[in-house]
């Protein structure tokens, strides 16, 4: 079912584990040069930045073209604008399939951008037509969302986009909430994530030694994520605005129930992912981990204090560094082969120039005008002498 | 045929040695996992987080506190990070030097994010530079630069990076230019600083693994700036020009040098800045026509660049 042949795919995932060796030392120019030869394919692929604007035209041709067809033939009513946008995806998904099996292309924005919008054309196209039909309340956003689920599915499935298959993932999790049943909404969501885990698994083991286990292990890591996003009842960001949709209140066993499933889902993720060495668990498992930590005292309505941040912190240092003296103390410098030295180095240089480039953007604190600062009132504030009261550095 | 199968092939036709062969092999079974990534993600957090807490505990809490004690105590984590820095660097170079333990790059930047919360601390508290108050700014871009070159630090470059571009903007606003057209020429004199910089590390062969990030922040600031000039500002047509002198630059160096960021800034952002302009005043039918039609022009052009150019994946 998939466009391109597993042989060349192969080839592909190993010509980019030779040139990461290459660039960590691994193997010398000479040997990465024989090696990424042999494992030439006839597939046409490009680099990440120009697949990147690729993507950018693809997607302005394709919103321009939908709106260019509606706005020329004056459509408005709900029923043709969503057979409008039914027919505009499968023509966009005919489109990228013939761009892959005509110019073997891989991976190269264009085909990418035609794959990723018929999905968002023809979840669009559900949800008109079923508004159209006089069906009003949560089941227009259901059938988006059930068709963005399957047709993201088909998109992982035939071209084999990771990312599509992470958005079929949610749009299937997103799916309970939109079935009118408040109080079993977050289980319902939960159990799919849990059937998708199991899934995912099950093809993980089977496939650990091929470029596909990878792929499943990355889904495997986000259901078993999801899991715990749905049942977190405390996440601070916007997600929490839909999870929350007729919010009810919640019974006390099946609150107390999501604050054990919080601190659980982490431990069972870091267990899953040190048995069988998996790294994308390992991430889930971390970021599960924070969310606990940063969410536990919301759970037990216990005050925030400043503070708490550099606690955090202090415990993240802390466990980081003895983590690393406790495996590098064991013999050969790892214990159960788990080592804290990079192995391939420039796949940690890649990760850390990014995180460098993020943190440009993203730096705790900016700095502040003065005039920014609220002024001081006479009597509660003042420059020094212990006053002060109400005003903000 | 699996990996661990190809490595075994490559070892009998000789193409790698039976000392490559144990070593991959061992990555690839998994036998040797690395989690110096998720070590290191760790300390990057936790430095995070313990800034963005002293910063909101000492905002907070500045009057229980008093300022003896937070001066002090912020100065003394400040000693504390940049005297474990000074004791364990290693010696100058202008290469690239590798962190000399774990924690290194992440006490100079808590450090050094904790010395830019003092100095505004006491920039607010006393003003203690008056009128000249975005000086502290400046100082702590000049400071930060001067320790992400001792010491090697890209974190730390980051934080000169933006603190630098807010400089620039907070001075503008302070001689009372508010408005786009002023922002639009503090980024282009932003950009040019940044990548005459950038232009000094490369003849001067000082630190060239930093000259990409200075480009790439300067390309940013200097393509939002005229793109955005070109369909909003007063002189759009000084902007066009130097929109399309710049594509053309950005896009030879991209090509040249094999960094192809650079071809994709030199496309997206004149496509995105000239589009704008000529559809100002266009009708809805005219403005998607020319959507269709000029960005697939511009894919098929990408198409043929990424196929002459930039096959790598």
């Amino acid at each position: 079912m998939n466009l391109y042949a597993i042989a060349d795919e192969e080839r592909i995932h190993a010509a980019a584990q030779v040139r990461e060796w290459t660039r960590s030392g691994l193997l010398d120019a000479s040997q990465g040069a024989t090696l990424e030869a042999e494992l030439r394919t006839d597939l046409k692929r490009t680099n990440r930045y120009l697949r990147g604007a690729l993507f950018i035209f693809g997607t302005v041709v394709i919103a321009a073209a939908f709106g260019f067809l509606v706005v020329a033939f004056g459509v408005s009513r709900e029923s043709v604008v969503g057979w409008s946008a039914i027919v505009a995806g499968v023509t966009a998904c005919v489109l990228a399939q013939l761009l892959v099996m005509q110019f073997q292309l891989y991976r190269f924005g264009v085909e990418e951008a035609f794959a990723v919008w018929s999905v968002g054309l023809l979840a669009a196209g559900a949800g008109f037509l079923v508004s159209s039909g006089g069906t009003y309340g949560d089941t227009p956003e259901l059938a988006a969302v059930v068709t963005a689920a399957v047709a993201s599915a088909f998109v992982y499935w035939r071209f084999g986009y990771l990312y599509a298959a992470f958005a079929a993932v949610a749009c299937a999790a997103l799916a309970p909430f939109n079935l009118g049943l408040p109080g079993a909404e977050r289980i319902l969501s939960a159990s799919v994530l849990l059937v998708v885990f199991v899934a995912a698994r099950a093809r993980r083991r089977a496939n650990d030694d091929g470029f596909r286990g990878d792929d499943y292990g990355a889904i495997e890591s986000v259901a078993w994520l999801g899991v715990y996003v749905v049942l977190n009842l405390h996440l601070p960001f916007p997600l929490k605005l839909w999870l929350y949709r007729g919010r009810i209140d919640f019974p006390a066993v099946f609150y107390w129930a999501t604050y054990a499933s919080i601190w659980i889902l982490p431990l069972m993720g870091f267990a899953l992912a040190v048995a069988d060495k998996h790294r994308y668990m390992l991430w889930a498992s971390l970021v599960m981990a924070l969310a606990t930590l940063a969410t536990n005292k919301p759970y037990l309505g216990w005050e925030q204090h400043t503070w708490d941040p550099v606690l955090l912190g202090v415990l993240l240092i802390a466990t980081a560094m003895g983590v690393r003296r406790w495996l590098s103390r064991g013999s050969g410098g790892h214990r159960g082969g788990f080592t804290p030295r990079p192995l391939v180095v420039s796949a940690d240089r890649q990760a850390f120039d990014a995180l460098g480039m993020v943190a440009i953007a993203a730096q705790p604190m900016a700095p502040r005008m003065p005039n920014e600062a609220p002024t001081v009132e006479p009597g509660r504030g003042g420059r020094s002498g212990g006053g002060g009261g109400g005003a903000e550095f | 045929m699996t990996m661990v199968e190809r490595l075994s092939r490559w070892k009998d036709e000789g193409v790698i040695t039976h000392a490559q062969f144990d070593r991959l092999g061992a990555i690839v079974r998994k036998d040797r996992f690395s989690v110096a990534l998720e070590l290191n993600a760790l300390l990057y957090l936790g430095v995070l987080s313990i800034a963005a807490g002293l910063l909101w505990t000492v905002r907070t809490h500045f009057i229980a506190l008093g300022d003896t004690a937070i001066v002090a105590a912020l100065t003394v984590l400040v000693a504390v990070c940049f005297g474990y820095c000074v004791a364990h660097a290693p010696p100058y170079s202008s290469r690239e030097v590798e962190s000399p333990t774990a924690v290194f790059d992440y006490m100079l930047y808590l450090g050094c994010l904790v010395f830019a919360i003092e100095l505004a601390y006491l920039e607010t508290r006393f003003t203690l530079l008056g009128d000249s108050w975005d000086a502290y700014i400046l100082l702590s871009a000049i400071f930060f630069f001067a320790a992400a070159y001792r010491f090697d630090n890209r974190f730390v470059l980051s934080l000169a990076l933006s603190t630098l571009g807010a400089w620039f903007g907070f001075k503008l606003t302070k001689l009372g230019f508010r408005s786009a057209e002023s922002l639009r020429v503090s980024a282009l004199a932003y950009g040019a600083l940044v990548a005459g910089m950038a232009a000094g590390l490369r003849r001067l062969d000082i630190k060239p693994h930093f000259v990409e990030t200075h480009l790439h922040i300067a390309a940013t600031a200097a393509f939002v700036a005229l793109a955005s000039g070109t369909w909003q500002g007063d002189s759009n047509l000084v902007y066009l020009a130097g929109l399309l002198a710049l594509a053309a630059v950005s896009i030879a160096y991209g090509i040249r040098h094999r960094q192809f960021a650079f071809v994709a800034y030199g496309a997206v952002y004149p496509y995105v800045g000239i589009s704008l302009r000529l559809t100002r005043h266009w009708g809805d039918m005219a403005t998607l026509g020319y959507g269709v039609v000029s960005a697939s022009a511009m894919a098929v052009l990408m198409v043929i660049v990424a196929r002459r150019f930039g096959r790598d994946a």
